[in-house]
């Protein structure tokens, strides 16, 4: 798989995306801390949480920093920003485009 | 609210481990990547780091340094951790550690941990909000750039606004 792949994998699971707005809240959490997160939402082991964060930590979205006796998790913004470089400018800046195409010709006025 | 004040930004760059270090030391890669701007860092530690601002920046208000450190620790190419502060907020200095990693395969990890808890506006300017054209771009943008760069030779098109 490549990075992209792994991105949007790990993006593709709706606890996985609980757990990245979690940590976007809030950064630095510890597995337990997660694990609470996530317990409002479903039903899960703390196994479950863990094999989440590790499909997290493959796409780089959550880097895992030891402190002190405690592993934390960090959100990692930046594969985000590399996918909205890659993905997401090159549409929507197609559709501002044709919009503002749009806006001219619908503004022009009637002779 | 969002808690911004550890932030850790990772990215993979196909480049030697001596480049990046270069590309964040020296102001012949400064001005093509990221806000742009020559560096002047004097590195050992107690050694002042002086990131100067672009014309544009001074059309904006800014006077001639955009931030101003003081280097902790330069261990080149792999580690620089410097006490970091934006000119253009009065709060305290926050710590900024540059982790730079060549694997076997030549990519090279770099981390960037910033932790700033007691500078919450720059601690919110530099996390980036998403508004490049504004200048909002932060780490995630600087550091994508900083790849773009190094990958490509290539400076990216908003570099030095």
């Amino acid at each position: 798989m490549t990075d992209e792949d792994l991105i949007f994998k790990a993006l593709a699971d709706r606890t996985r995306r609980l757990m990245l707005d979690a940590l976007h809240e809030k950064s630095g959490r510890s597995l337990s801390d997660l694990e609470r997160v996530v317990a409002g939402h479903a039903e899960m082991s703390r196994f479950g949480v863990a094999k989440h964060l590790k499909v997290l930590a493959a796409a780089d979205l959550v880097i895992m920093r030891k402190k002190g006796r405690e592993k934390l998790h960090y959100l990692n913004p930046v594969p985000i920003r590399l996918i909205h470089d890659r993905w997401i400018d090159k549409y929507s800046e197609a559709h501002v485009v044709s919009l503002t195409h749009l806006k001219n010709i619908s503004e022009k006025p009637h002779d | 609210m969002t808690d911004l004040s550890t932030q850790v930004h990772g990215i993979y760059i196909d480049a030697p481990a001596e480049k990046v270090w270069e590309a964040l030391t020296s102001s012949e890669y400064t001005n093509r990547y990221g806000y742009g701007g020559d560096i002047e860092i004097d590195l050992r530690p107690g050694g002042q780091m002086r990131h100067l601002t672009t014309d544009q920046m001074k059309t904006m208000g800014m006077g001639d340094v955009a931030v101003l450190g003081t280097v902790v620790e330069a261990e080149p190419p792999n580690k620089l951790v410097l006490d970091w502060s934006a000119a253009w907020h009065d709060e305290p200095p926050s710590r900024l550690t540059y982790e730079i990693t060549q694997g076997p395969s030549g990519l090279t990890r770099v981390t960037l941990t910033h932790e700033l808890p007691e500078s919450p506006k720059t601690a919110q300017d530099v996390a980036g909000n998403g508004k490049i054209e504004e200048g909002g771009g932060g780490w995630p943008w600087e550091l994508a750039s900083l790849k773009t760069l190094l990958e490509t030779g290539k400076p990216m098109t908003t570099a030095g606004a």
